[in-house]
This record gives C-alpha cells, structure tokens and sequence, in this order.
C-alpha cells in the first residue's frame, strides 16, 4: 500500500515532478507583462461579476457574501481549470511517454501541483476579503487545511482518471467542458444549499463537492461545525476516486501507453 | 560467469488495430445505427514473435533490421515501457534509454533550462546533472546560445544539445535508437567519438542501427530482425552482410 502510494504520487520521480511543475510555472505566463498576476485577475474578475449579479441585481440573502463568493470562485476556478489542463496532459506527453520509461500519472499530478501552488498564492487575497468583510481570524480557520488537502486529492484522481478516458475516447473533452458547466450550478459555490428547493436538494447531497465548498467555508467564514454527512460523502468520493486512479496506474498505464 | 544481464524468453508482442473503429461518440452512433459497427474486424499484426537471446554484460549488440521489422519495438520491451504478450523479460541493471533526442525540450525554455528538465525526464538525479552541466553545455558547442529559448535554435542546434544531454546519461545498460550521428560533419565526428568511447567503456550497449560498417567496426554481435523473428544472432560481419542483402 505504502509503495502504491508512493508511486501514486509520483514520491519515487520527485527530482522529475518538481522539474516539470517548474516548467509549468516558467512557461504559463512568460512573454506577458502581468505575469503571474493573471492567476489572480481572471478568478478575480469572476468575483466581480458574480458579486454584481447576485448580490447587487439579485439580492440574494446571504451575509457577508463577498468573502462567501471569494471563497467559493478561487477552489473552483483551481478545481474546473486543473481537470480541464490535465484532461489532454498524457497525448500532450505522448512523445516522451513512448520512448522513455516514466510514470504516466506523472503529467497529470505537475499539472494539479502548480495549479495548487497558485491557489495557495492566492491565500493572502482570501484572508484580505475576509479580514475586511469583519471576520475574526480564530483557530477554526486550520480546519481549511484538511480541506484544502482533501480537494487537490479529489481534483489528482479525477484528472488522472480523465487524461487516460481522454487517452480513448477524445470526446471526453467536450463531454466534461459541458458537465463542468453544470456541475458548477450544481455545486454551492455561489448560493448556500438551505436556499434550493427540498426536491433538488439531493443534487447537493450526492454532488462530491458539497462538502468540501460547505466545509471550507465553515472553517473560514461561519466558524462552525459541518454537517457530517456531507464531509463523510467527500471523504467517500475522493477515496472511491482514488482507488479507481490507482487501479488504473497499476494495473493499465502499460496499455495505455502503447494506445497513445 | 555472471547471468546475463537481459534476457528474453519468447516473447511474443501484437498489437492489434481496428481500421475505421469510430474515435468520437457521433461517430459510434453513426456506426452503430447503420450496422457497421458490428462488421469491424480487428486486425491484429504480430511485431514481436517468439523472441529469444540473452545479452552478457559489456557486450555491444547491433539490431539490424527494415523498417517496422520490430526493433523500437523490441527496444521499448527492453526499457520497461510496453509489456509483451507472452514470454519472460528480465532485465537486472538499469536502462538508460538514448533515444528522442531532444523530445522532452520545451520550446519556451532556455537550452540551459532545457538540460535540467530533459535530464530528469531521463532520470539524472538533480545533484549530478549540476555537476554534468557545464560538460553538456561544453560538448554541445552551443556557447552563449545556451540561455535563448531552444525555439530559436536551428534544428540542427535542438539535436545537438539532445544528443550531449543524453550523450551523459550514465547507466550499466545503454539503449540507442538510431540517434548516432547528428549536426553538422564536425559535429557528427565528434558524436561518434563519445559513443565509441561509451562502447569501449565496458557498459552493455544494445543500438539500433541502420549502418552495417559501424555494425562491424563497433559491435562484437549483431541480431538481425525480420518480421519479427530474430533470423540472425551472431558475429556482425555476417550479419551486416545479410541485412544489406534483403535490400538486393
């Protein structure tokens, strides 16, 4: 198990990884004068725009919403744009990965690491909006952690597990570009769930991501504990996920590779 | 007498290929509704039949053979990349593989950049790519050139620094896939000076080669591949011989 784990994240080709995520780092924003900076405006600029509709035009009652939709926007953003870059890392890779022994999952996780670096990044900004929203900063906030660790583990497994469908079937791009879209509504990343009719709430209840959005902003905003059938079903999710992954490392990278 | 260190067993390798098999959803459904999914045949080809040899340390092989005769394949069985079918494949020192020169460059990357990131897709440790670093960049010749991104080269300058990174990859068993010889006639001297060392360095070097007079002076045994079957183990004067005879 230790050294399917090992493997699983890429801890036996660390000098490899950590090369591959600094040349994502180097190339993603060379050439343009803001730089990293980007990383911050575009999930920003969502923030703006989502502010104006729902609580300008739209009223919607929920306080301090604000630090609710910083919240919200910036692990989204991480979660949709990482699966979305990873979905096409192993054809992307296909040169390398037909000529030079190397894990395959390898692609997928430098993607899902730089990604999560830059969320990180953005930290400084989530606790500005939330300090000057009048949230007291207090010990509940470290729960975020588990959190923030339980969302790039979901976020690795499901990327990986795409990029191989992708390997297949390319259809899988437009077919989860769509789902995506859907699955954001779906998600309570701009209302709270207590706001949706009783009939759909079993959406939010089957939906992985409910806990990790509703948790999240427990930790940081309501300072109170989660309901814990929806942490539970997150856990679940992400532990049926990573056996699915796993298996798919070990048991059918070889015929990946020769399908590529 | 040591066991050898690579060992094939019959080893058996096919890949099988569906012509026309529908490659999107619309397609699937098109092909579903009018039948002609149900008529698609699998063809398989067999690339690696019933392969057998085992390679001592320190011995110099030359695989010859046509194209699509199964030798890259061969090669990728040996470096662990694809499995085969059937058979036994064991391999008991480690394999660097010299081949794709240049795949892993980055296009927006300095050649220097380059040299870090294509050597730990090859798996130099960190530690001693630093120390290697100013060999590789000395042996490429590419001077200051080596901090402009590599989408500035020439092709020639992008095989060039492919062929010095790999060139100080440093492992007991050394795979070589048809890259011997690169740039420009100086340059090319100089490749294979580096590789004739390496073969005289006691290292076990398995290549693939197109060249029957290196096969000769280099190699103290050539296979020969033919459709898939090794229709030659021996001594590589007569089989350099044999494989410039398929083509008459």
């Amino acid at each position: 198990m230790v050294a399917a784990i090992n493997q699983f994240f890429c801890f036996h080709r660390k000098n490899l990884l950590m090369n591959l995520v600094m040349r994502n780092f180097k190339i993603k924003y060379r050439g343009s004068v803001l730089g990293y900076l980007w990383t911050l405006v575009i999930p920003l600029s969502q923030v703006v725009v989502f502010y104006f509709v729902y609580q300008v035009v739209l009223k919607i009652p929920i306080p301090n919403y604000l630090a609710f939709i910083v919240t919200g926007i910036m692990p989204w953003v991480f979660f949709a744009s990482t699966v979305n870059e990873s979905l096409e890392s192993l054809v992307a890779g296909q040169n390398l990965l037909s000529h030079v022994p190397m894990p395959i999952q390898v692609f997928p996780a430098a993607t899902v690491l730089t990604n999560f670096f830059n969320l990180l990044l953005a930290f400084p900004i989530i606790f500005g909006v939330l300090l000057w929203s009048g949230i007291t900063p207090s010990f509940t906030m470290i729960l975020a952690v588990p959190y923030l660790v339980g969302l790039f583990l979901f976020t690795y497994c499901l990327s990986f597990i795409l990029a191989c469908l992708f390997v297949l079937f390319r259809d899988v791009k437009y077919i989860f570009s769509i789902f995506l879209n859907l699955w954001m509504y779906a998600t309570p990343v701009l209302y709270t769930i207590d706001l949706v009719p009783d009939k759909f709430r079993w959406i939010f209840f089957v939906n992985p991501l409910t806990g990790f959005f509703v948790g999240f902003r427990d930790a940081l905003i309501n300072q109170r504990p989660t309901d814990p059938s929806l942490i539970i079903s997150f856990v679940a999710w992400t532990a049926g996920l990573f056996l699915i992954a796993n298996f798919v490392r070990s048991h059918l990278s070889a015929k990946l590779v020769e399908r590529l | 007498m040591s066991l050898p260190v690579v060992e094939l067993k019959n080893v058996n390798k096919r890949f099988s290929y569906t012509p026309n098999r529908p490659e999107s959803a619309k397609e699937l459904a098109i092909s579903l509704l009018n039948g002609k999914y149900f008529k698609l045949k699998r063809e398989t080809k067999v690339v690696l039949d019933d392969v057998s040899f085992s390679i001592n340390k320190g011995e110099v092989v030359a695989i010859m053979g046509r194209n699509g005769a199964g030798k890259s394949t061969m090669l990728r069985i040996l470096a662990g990349i694809y499995q085969p079918d059937s058979g036994e494949v064991v391999v008991r020192e480690r394999v660097a593989p010299m081949v794709a020169l240049g795949a892993g460059f980055h296009n927006d990357l300095s050649g220097y950049e380059n040299i870090f990131l294509n050597g730990s897709i090859m798996g130099i440790p960190r530690a001693e790519l630093k120390a290697l670093a100013n060999d590789i960049i000395e042996f490429s010749e590419l001077g200051n050139h080596i901090h402009y991104p590599v989408k500035n080269y020439s092709s020639g300058m992008t095989l060039r620094l492919g062929f010095s990174v790999a060139a100080f990859v440093d492992a007991p068993i050394m795979v070589l896939d048809e890259i011997l010889t690169v740039g420009d006639e100086g340059f090319q001297r100089k490749c294979l000076k580096k590789i004739s060392e390496l073969f005289q360095s006691g290292r076990t070097v398995i290549l693939v080669t197109h060249d029957p007079n290196l096969a000769k002076s280099f190699c103290n045994r050539c296979i020969v591949l033919e459709s898939g079957k090794v229709v030659y183990d021996g001594a590589p004067d007569r089989g350099a011989r044999m494989y410039s005879e398929m083509f008459v």
